[in-house]
């Protein structure tokens, strides 16, 4: 079983309970070839980078579900067939997934037995804010990167 | 230093490595658009300062969110 994140756009002119019809669709073909929906993103409606088949808007659901490697193919060549699916994509996620857990957890080791000698509840909450405000550091540091980067820019064109 | 170079020369690091970021997804779109220009077009290695991997996973998932609408492929 390989993991697969499938990225589905779904046309957001439809009557109220349209977008779920569409959506069962492509559950039941993930469970038709043998896949086991894992996690169900729902971005909602949301407003497209450019316009699809004269549409603005889409409404955006990510699907993470695991499956024998010759599902994807089989759903993917059954979902361009919905109409209302505007885009869909498909995406291998094992892999990333187990990358994505091992490095918060190594910033939590290192702070909490600092902060929280204490008691062990304290501590769980230390690790939770910690994990919380990681990423928003990160971003800050990465942000001077834009600035370097638009200088050179102008040079070339 | 080198007379060829006009100014100072910054030296780039690679921020991806920096920051040991593993993963870089094409809906985390914000990070990703710091390497498009304005126009949209993804920036070359020796303007983002990206090693060999990580631009390569940068230009793929920045072709997978144009693919998604979740980024342009171009502008104007």
């Amino acid at each position: 079983m390989v993991k697969y994140e499938m990225g589905v756009i779904v046309r957001a002119d439809l009557p109220e309970d349209g977008h779920a019809v569409e959506m069962d669709k492509i559950k039941a073909l993930i469970d038709r070839f043998g896949g086991t929906i894992e996690k169900i993103d729902e971005w909602g409606r949301r407003r497209m980078a450019y316009p699809i088949q004269k549409m603005s808007d889409g409404i955006y659901t990510f699907i993470t579900y695991s499956a024998p490697p010759e599902a994807p193919r089989e759903i993917e060549s059954r979902t361009r067939l919905i109409e209302n699916v505007l885009r869909f994509l498909t995406v291998r996620k094992d892999e990333v997934e187990a990358t994505v857990v091992a490095p918060p957890a190594e910033v939590v080791e290192a702070s909490a037995p600092v902060e929280a000698p204490e008691a062990v509840v304290e501590e769980v909450a230390v690790v939770e804010e910690t994990a919380v405000e990681e990423p928003v550091a990160e971003e800050v540091a990465t942000e001077e990167a834009p600035a370097e980067v638009e200088e050179p820019e102008a040079k070339d064109e | 230093m080198m007379q060829k170079r006009r100014g100072r020369r910054k030296k780039r690091v690679c921020q991806f490595c920096v920051d040991k970021i593993t993963v870089i997804d094409y809906k985390g779109i914000e990070k990703l658009r710091r390497f498009t220009s304005e126009r949209g077009k993804i920036l070359p290695r020796r303007v983002s300062g990206n090693c060999a991997k990580h631009q390569r996973a940068v230009t793929q998932n920045i072709k997978r969110a144009r693919h998604m609408a979740l980024m342009v492929y171009t502008a104007e």
